[in-house]
């Protein structure tokens, strides 16, 4: 095993019974992708029911899961479009038919929850502002906060403590942006709308957030939280949330991962229910500290026949933070024996696995890669 | 990790049957035993589903030893919680409360909890910290404050998951008039039930039933049935009180993230051999 061994691939060995799951689940759904879905289905034309008490009804369970072939940054090859061509469309068409069935016939305990696509999209990038779809540039005092910690079990180390590691690697949390964007599973959020609070969980680390609707201010500065604090209200059918009291510990990344943003961040998130089963999720991040602008996220959240959260014991199975450590540790050794027989050496660095490599599986995202040029921002998509 | 799960198909049904003899037993004597609550609780804005909303918690402290305890600097005595067996023992078969003692005498560092690992059923509703019911018509789910743990209430018709073995078990519930009856299997071994090391196996089945007996007070009942550990199913029954602060809220809550929880992260193994660099170093600008 290498110092580098993907974190998720070892949560997935561990949680082995909770994902010997999702395949049950995943042939159960089958749904076909609908060529037919579109971008951006005009708001006007589907209007939301809704709760007894008259708020918009978004309640239900969403997923990520069909977005994941979507590059997180515009690929050069698409600069200047927000949309694909017909075309290139049917061919992400294709390649999400592709993506899935790959995930529905593979064989053994992992199986990643692409199986879960449903639908494709035209967009050309998770980015939608800046216009070129790309993370605007960070300030200077945004680039000295760069740490190997950042990449976590992906990044170069070298891990000598738990906190060269990430929060996600340490099972501790994704962050906001984080738990939304499309991992290769846990990709579930779970709406529940009550009067007066709209509550939100996240499968992948079971994150909940308990956000008021009724107007309150928000908690004092001084107290901070991973999850920040969250305030709601409707903006005709939209649900607007936004979170201060965040704190410099998260990320805007896939799983949270990549460089840390400021304690002064603000986000706003705000969710429509575009089709019966779409929900609109678009995040505003507001950072000047970090990002010399702010920028925008927005991805469509669907709804596949079947779908719904399970259990996600990230702590009570990591090894991998364990295994890391001791790997790190028997170098640490090798390295003083070979210097004992006179050789001297650098650290063993990392052997740049990709993820597909390390699940040993590259059919999922190499067509990603050769079809639509470089790899989201984060390599742990 | 795991051990196997004891029982084979056969004797898992023999074990069934008998459970199910007992288990009418158990539920004749605690009829005998609980005059039935007479508060009708509010109802949800579909007119018909019981409201159990709410930020809820056990103030006493079974959390220390559902057995009882005697008082502890900080902590006050407390009697058993377990109403069936009228002695508030639980009925361990002989070699598992050998175990238990062995637990017991370990608990200073065996119980998982020290681990931050998720409290499981029904030891997260009698922690020392809050808990949300939160519920839409149709939808009921359970956050802990501690170790933000959640258990989303699935529907009788769903049935259960087989062969998983989780630390917060998988649910299924109906309402039985307006009480909440939950039934909840997959549980790990790995759980206690308290801290002073009372435990079950994978195959223990929990049957939970919440019943609301005033506007701020909902009795809480746990049956436990486990052939592995258990000579017969035990009840346990506390109460969950309204948390009525102004304000009040379920706080973010990380035990990982605390200076011994920084060594949590890569136990079981011994930490000391993995860490290159102390805490108290590493903290400094």
């Amino acid at each position: 095993m290498t110092t580098r061994f993907s974190s998720s691939v070892l949560v997935v060995i561990i949680a082995g019974l909770s994902f010997a799951m999702a395949p049950v689940a995943a042939q159960t759904s089958a749904n076909p992708a609908q060529p037919a879905a579109r971008a951006k289905p005009p708001a006007a034309s589907w209007t939301p029911s809704k709760t007894p008490w008259g708020d918009p009804d978004i309640e239900g369970v969403w997923t990520s899961d069909s977005v994941f072939t979507i590059p997180f940054e515009r690929p050069a090859q698409l600069a200047g479009r927000a949309e694909l061509s017909d075309a290139e469309y049917q061919r992400r068409v294709e390649q999400d038919s592709r993506t899935r069935s790959a995930a529905e016939n593979a064989i053994g305990s992992f199986r990643a929850d692409t199986a879960w696509i449903n639908k494709s999209f035209r967009q050309s990038s998770l980015i939608v502002v800046p216009p070129d779809g790309k993370i605007p540039p960070l300030t200077p005092q945004a680039e000295l906060r760069r740490a190997p910690r950042d990449g976590g079990t992906f990044g170069d180390g070298p891990f000598d403590g738990p906190e060269d590691f990430t929060l996600y690697d340490r099972c501790i949390t994704r962050g906001i942006v984080g738990s939304v964007l499309p991992v290769i599973y846990g990709n579930g959020n779970r709406i529940l709308q009550t009067p007066g609070q709209v509550v939100i969980t996240y499968e992948m680390v079971h994150d909940t957030r308990v956000i008021p609707l009724d107007g309150r201010p928000h908690i004092g500065q001084r107290i901070r939280q991973y999850l920040g604090d969250s305030r709601g209200h409707w903006e005709g059918n939209t649900l607007v949330v936004e979170t201060t009291n965040l704190t410099d510990q998260t990320s805007i990344g896939a799983n949270g991962n990549g460089l840390r943003h400021s304690s002064g961040m603000k986000l706003v998130e705000r969710f429509t229910r575009t089709e019966r089963d779409v929900l609109r999720y678009e995040v505003t991040i507001e950072d000047p500290q970090t990002y010399t602008r702010p920028w925008k996220i927005s991805l469509p959240l669907t709804s596949p026949a079947g779908f719904y959260l399970l259990p996600y014991e990230c702590h009570e199975g990591n090894h991998a933070i364990l295994n890391s450590l001791s790997a790190e540790r028997a170098e640490d050794k090798a390295i003083q024996d070979d210097a004992k027989k006179g050789v001297i050496r650098e650290r063993r660095r990392v052997q740049g696995l990709s993820f597909a490599q390390t699940v040993g599986d590259d059919s999922v995202l190499v067509p990603l890669l050769v079809g639509e040029g470089a790899p989201p921002a984060e390599p742990s998509r | 990790m795991r051990s196997p799960r004891a029982p084979g198909p056969a004797l898992r049904s023999a074990t069934l049957a008998a459970a199910v003899v007992m288990t009418t037993l158990t539920v004749a004597a605690q009829t005998a035993r609980t005059a039935p609550s007479t508060y009708v609780p509010p109802r949800l804005s579909d007119g018909k589903t019981p409201d159990f909303r709410g930020i809820w918690q056990v103030r006493d402290t079974p959390y220390v030893n559902i057995e009882g305890h005697p008082a502890e600097k900080g902590i006050a005595a407390a009697r058993s919680i377990v109403i069936d067996p009228a002695d508030g023992k639980i009925p361990y078969k002989p070699e598992a409360l050998a175990r238990k003692q062995e637990n017991y005498r370990a608990r200073a560092t065996s119980d998982p909890s020290l681990k931050c690992y998720q409290a499981g059923v029904p030891r997260a509703t009698y922690l020392p910290s809050p808990l949300q019911i939160l519920q839409s018509p149709g939808n009921l789910a359970i956050v802990y404050q501690e170790n933000h743990a959640f258990r989303v209430f699935q529907p009788e018709t769903r049935p259960h998951f087989d062969s998983a073995d989780w630390w917060m078990g998988d649910t299924r519930y109906r309402w039985d008039g307006d009480v909440l009856v939950a039934d909840v299997v997959a549980l790990t071994d790995e759980l206690w039930l308290d801290q002073a090391g009372n435990y079950h196996s994978a195959d223990v089945h929990v049957f939970e039933r919440y019943t609301m007996t005033t506007a701020d007070t909902i009795q809480y009942e746990a049956r436990l049935e486990d052939s592995n550990v258990y000579s017969r199913p035990w009840t346990l029954r506390t109460f969950l009180q309204r948390v009525k602060q102004a304000g009040a809220r379920i706080i973010e809550d990380e035990c990982l993230e605390d200076a011994n929880g920084v060594r949590h992260h890569i136990s079981p193994s011994d930490p000391r051999s993995l860490l290159k660099t102390d805490l108290s170093r590493r903290k400094k600008p």
